[in-house]
């Protein structure tokens, strides 16, 4: 995959110093910077354009440069704002033996990249086991972050839920996770196993838990194929900065994605990194050639397709769920969730309907029949 | 012989932009921002520090009279400290 639009283009020109026809030296076109800066402070790039700017790949009029370096002050003060909070919540869960690792952002900016002024992140993630969910969401209602969406019924979080986002009055976001991602992807992988691949790094003193460089770099790729199309510029550069700098044990690599059913990830991953222009290691390009089941490709498509749109990925998660009892209790809690849930989910001004919510299932049966 | 050090508190989340250093100390919501020599100091206290190893450090980097920067960075101390970004540790250096 390859960046498409002129936008995306432009975003690889700035945020990974990429070198074009210019010699990378060309200026912004007249009239894109405006747009251009808007897209880079949402994808948290402002870090990484001006490191392409000290190091010569891109050149940027004064103001241009002004304006650019104010949002990399913004970025860099909500990234220790959330890592403030993170110290707390970590103390504050430790005090209720709540083993927590903490995922991405924080983990990544600190162990990974040679200035972690480089990069910025948007949200705290953090794993905790399933038997701890609810200990843990309590620690973090205690704390001033209050859930943004209930789950859908009770005990739903902790047999398929992936995460859940909380919020606090400066709006800050911690998302915490029982798993790596949803859908099958998500219920494939063992999450307790995580717990026991992970290793520590110092954070403002701190000794903190994250996965280890292996592990981590499994997550990168999820992260960057499964999360959006077309992809975030800054969890693909995560995947080959972390590929290139860690400590991988490719062995062990193999071994996980092939158990997990990850193999197709990793490489829609790497493959999506190469086509950026970015670097992979040569183990990270051997890996291209292992071999992926048809059921591993039929689920990425349901997140990286229009079927996403359209209910592909809770049908995957049908299929991965085993055993009929659980596969009905999920599409129950899918069909009648709660009426907190479905008023959450309700568009403004608009009344909590179920036939609204059986929309896209009755499409299916529609499509079916005919 | 004890002695009195400088280290950065824990648990305080900072990253630098340029020549500046952004803080965000525990205690409060607030932020903090180091410019010019309290950002220098700042990055300095990497590791514990006396203040007479932050004045000489100074003083051959601004070229400028230690007398004078041995009482800016004593008064910097004081505010790093009310800031909840420095602490003060008593050393006892006798066996070293």
């Amino acid at each position: 995959m390859k960046p498409r639009s002129e936008l995306d283009k432009l975003l690889v020109r700035v945020a990974y110093g990429a070198v074009d026809d210019s010699g990378g030296l060309a200026p912004i076109p007249e009239g894109r910077w405006e747009e251009l800066l808007r897209h880079i402070h949402t994808q948290n790039l402002a870090g990484l354009t001006r490191a392409a700017v000290a190091s010569g790949t891109l050149t940027l009029k004064p103001d241009e440069a002004a304006e650019l370096r104010n949002v990399h002050v913004d970025e860099m003060i909500r990234t220790i704002g959330l890592e403030r909070a993170l110290l707390r919540i970590v103390a504050a869960a430790e005090a209720e033996h709540i083993e927590l690792v903490v995922l991405k952002g924080p983990a990544i900016a600190h162990c990974f990249y040679p200035d972690p002024s480089a990069r910025a992140f948007s949200d705290i993630d953090l794993l905790v086991h399933g038997s701890d969910w609810r200990r843990a969401c309590g620690v973090l209602e205690t704390l001033g972050f209050h859930r943004a969406l209930p789950e859908p019924r009770a005990g739903f979080d902790e047999r398929f839920g992936k995460a859940a986002v909380h919020a606090n009055e400066e709006k800050l976001l911690v998302d915490l996770h029982r798993t790596l991602v949803l859908g099958p992807f998500g219920l494939w992988i063992q999450p307790n196993e995580l717990f026991e691949r992970t290793t520590t790094f110092s954070l403002a003193g701190r000794t903190l838990r994250r996965l280890d460089d292996t592990t981590l770099l499994v997550h990168a790729c999820m992260h960057a194929s499964l999360g959006w199309t077309p992809p975030l510029l800054m969890p693909l550069r995560d995947v080959a900065q972390v590929a290139s700098v860690g400590r991988i044990d490719w062995a062990v690599f193999r071994e996980l994605t092939e158990r997990w059913r990850l193999t197709v990830v990793v490489q829609h991953a790497f493959r999506t990194a190469r086509g950026y222009g970015l670097a992979l290691p040569p183990d990270a390009e051997a890996f291209l050639g292992q071999r992926v089941r048809r059921r591993e490709a039929r689920a990425l498509g349901s997140y990286i397709t229009g079927r996403r749109a359209r209910g592909g990925m809770e049908l995957s998660s049908i299929r991965a769920i085993p055993g009929a009892r659980a596969k009905a209790s999920y599409v129950r809690a899918l069909l009648f969730p709660g009426r907190e849930f479905l008023a959450a989910r309700s568009a403004k001004g608009r009344r909590p309907s179920y036939l609204r919510r059986w929309t896209v299932p009755l499409r299916w049966l529609g499509r079916r029949r005919g | 012989m004890t002695v009195v050090r400088f280290r950065r508190a824990d648990g305080v989340p900072f990253r630098t932009v340029d020549d500046e250093v952004l803080l965000a100390p525990q205690g409060s919501d607030a932020f903090e921002s180091l410019t010019g020599t309290a950002a220098v100091v700042w990055l300095l206290l990497d590791r514990t520090r006396t203040l007479p190893e932050l004045t000489r450090e100074l003083a051959v980097r601004y070229r400028a009279p230690r007398g004078k920067i041995g009482r800016d960075v004593r008064a910097l101390m004081e505010t790093l400290m009310a800031m909840g970004c420095v602490v003060e540790v008593a050393v006892d250096e006798t066996a070293v």
